[in-house]
């Protein structure tokens, strides 16, 4: 059960799950969920709070059973298997620690499951404790810990049984900012310690950057876009992923000659080849606009409002329609940004996304 | 809101009310506790300080008939129904969300019926089946009446649980024999203690279920006192309520004070 060298991707195929609510209603967790994870790798499958990235999860360890699709390790299909049989091991988000084990017996609890002698064990958890530096709390119970340490412990539990794939359902939502800083940094220690394939469910897009070797985006049960943080975030597959991963503002409208049209604003469009007219739905980050010349200049706008944040500005401003654009702008310029001012607006033309879904050819 | 200083203005009012309600509860047991030492013949009358009845009870061989048997009666009572209880708590827990209101219903409802229509219809049952009324027929009915008393303090531990621990266990490859033995059992153990001692001292205290269905060779200590008081309240009534009294609560309270150490 070595997950060093001989580790196997983890594949979901094609996998549906529906359940009936309090009301009667049909709810699709997840639908056609295809994902392949690559052994040794870090996924990050985020998304808000019932798109159904935690029931995947819970289906790949086995509390939940999938009406459709497969979900297999290598060669071994995972979904058929009953829960305590699967190689894969998870770190809740209560931590579910045993409140009536010390630290130590909780770590062994997995590996007395498989019957390992006595010696091999006490070596073992003897590892996973100075891994995830607990060692000199060996005999505390948990309720004689920080949330930190909790967590910490159970982190060791689960990697003690050298799972194929940690699953870690959304563990560090219970901690402090401060810490939970902390802890991306800690995991990301022991992700390269281990080599072990992390899966790691939460709705903080900050964590899933920070973490993730590719973030998998979640919505309704579907998989919007699967890349890495610089995809996902430069290219995002859609409005909701572009809105969910950042801020962004978007604009749909005819596209003549490279030139969007948007109300009273152009957009330049040189990156993609498009038909003579078309309609397409471009986002653009609040970074890519700027109130100084020497871009390519979109239009005039009105200051709504401005929001100091330190390092820079963010801005709202709006169209005569009404419509509200997000631009984030050096601290210097603050001082001319007066609310109801008008100003030109300038965007990098680089920096302009078309969404792959939205362009639908009028010819 | 009310502020905290008005409601404080009216703690005196508040704080009266408590202490005449402490006082109907306990002014009762201590007017037993001080006869209990009483020289008198009669029951009711003070005649000074003496220890005699004390040594009149314990010398009574009916009297310990009587509560022996009553201790041979709650002891399996307590066992089996604190045993049937946490089965039922357990089995509980797997059930689905809406079922489980109807079950705990189901569970809870001889809590509030009373205990007359139980104990009528169980002397019905029997007879109609023609069960004979003997030792076995009274344990069977204070288990029975028991396992709505057990069921409350497992089921309420079993759900402040976090249902995470389970899953957990089952996660790191336990069998559903090995989460019973190492995860469930441990931690309910407190809890089926509490379920034992409160079940104990009702099959002891008992008397409306043990008068239906007592036959001749079972006498249960409350049965025994109501038979003394037909024949006018004799000092030794006061006497056995008073070991009633003090007994159960000593046990009670070392209890607690054991069951405090392990839940931590």
């Amino acid at each position: 059960m070595n997950s060093r060298g001989n580790g196997s991707a983890l594949q979901i195929r094609d996998v549906s799950k529906t359940f009936t609510d309090a009301k009667g209603r049909l709810v699709h967790a997840l639908k056609d969920v295809t994902l392949e994870i690559a052994h040794g790798e870090f996924i990050v499958l985020l998304g808000p709070s019932g798109c159904g990235k935690t029931t995947l999860l819970r289906s790949i360890a086995g509390f939940e059973e999938i009406d459709s699709g497969t979900i297999s390790l290598g060669q071994m299909r995972l979904d058929q298997m009953a829960a305590n049989r699967r190689p894969v091991n998870t770190v809740f988000q209560s931590y579910a620690l045993f409140p009536h084990m010390s630290v130590e017996e909780n770590v062994s609890f997995g590996l007395e499951c498989e019957g390992l002698p006595r010696s091999e064990i006490k070596v073992r958890v003897a590892e996973m404790l100075d891994l995830v530096h607990l060692t000199e709390l060996a005999d505390r119970k948990p309720n004689q810990m920080s949330g930190g340490q909790q967590q910490r412990a159970a982190l060791a539990r689960a990697l003690a049984k050298k799972p194929q794939v940690l699953l870690l359902d959304e563990p560090l939502a219970a901690l402090d900012l401060k810490l939970r800083r902390a802890m991306q940094t800690e995991l990301k220690r022991i992700h390269r310690a281990t080599g072990t394939t992390f899966l790691f469910v939460t709705h903080d897009q900050n964590e899933a950057m920070a973490l993730g070797d590719r973030i998998a985006v979640f919505s309704q049960g579907q998989l919007r876009q699967c890349g890495t943080p610089a995809e996902v975030y430069e290219n995002p597959a859609d409005e909701f992923v572009a809105s969910f991963i950042g801020e962004s503002t978007s604009f749909t409208g005819l596209v003549m000659d490279g030139i969007l049209k948007f109300e009273e604003l152009t957009f330049p469009i040189p990156r993609y080849e498009l038909s003579s007219v078309s309609v397409a739905q471009i986002v653009v980050r609040p970074e890519a606009f700027s109130f100084e010349t020497g871009e390519y200049k979109c239009g005039e706008v009105t200051i709504e409002e401005t929001t100091y944040s330190g390092d820079s500005i963010e801005v709202i401003a709006t169209l005569r329609s009404g419509k509200q654009i997000k631009i984030q702008s050096p601290v210097e310029i603050l001082s001319a940004l007066k609310v109801g001012s008008r100003h030109d607006l300038y965007v990098d033309p680089l920096r302009v996304r078309i969404l792959h879904g939205a362009v639908a050819d009028m010819e | 809101m009310r502020s905290t200083v008005e409601v404080r203005r009216q703690i005196p009012s508040v704080a009266s009310i408590g202490i005449l309600a402490i006082a109907f509860l306990y002014v009762p047991l201590m007017t037993v506790l001080v006869f209990s030492f009483n020289r008198s013949e009669d029951a009711t009358v003070w005649g000074g300080f003496s220890t005699k009845w004390y040594s009149t009870v314990l010398h009574n061989s009916d009297l310990i008939r009587a509560a022996k048997f009553s201790l041979s009666l709650a002891v399996p009572s307590a066992l089996l129904a604190s045993l049937f209880a946490a089965g039922l708590a357990i089995g509980i827990g797997v059930v689905h969300s809406r079922r489980i209101v109807l079950l705990q219903m189901l569970v809870n409802a001889p809590l509030i019926l009373p205990e007359i229509v139980t104990a009528v219809g169980t002397l019905a049952l029997f007879s109609a089946v023609k069960i004979p009324l003997n030792f076995a027929s009274l344990l069977a009915a204070h288990v029975a009446l028991c396992i709505p008393f057990a069921f409350l303090p497992i089921r309420s531990r079993l759900r402040d649980l976090d249902p995470a621990i389970f899953e957990a266990a089952e996660d790191l490859g336990a069998s559903s024999r090995r989460v019973m033995l190492r995860i469930t059992a441990p931690l309910i153990i407190p809890a089926v203690f509490s379920a034992m001692l409160l079940t104990f001292i009702i099959s002891m205290d008992d008397f409306l279920t043990s008068m239906f269905l007592s036959g001749p060779s079972t006498t249960t200590l409350p049965l025994y006192i109501f038979g003394l008081l037909k024949l006018g309240v004799s000092p030794e009534v006061n006497v056995i309520s008073a070991l009633l009294l003090v007994i159960p609560t000593v046990g009670l309270l070392l209890s607690v004070v054991w069951i405090r150490k392990r839940g931590k």
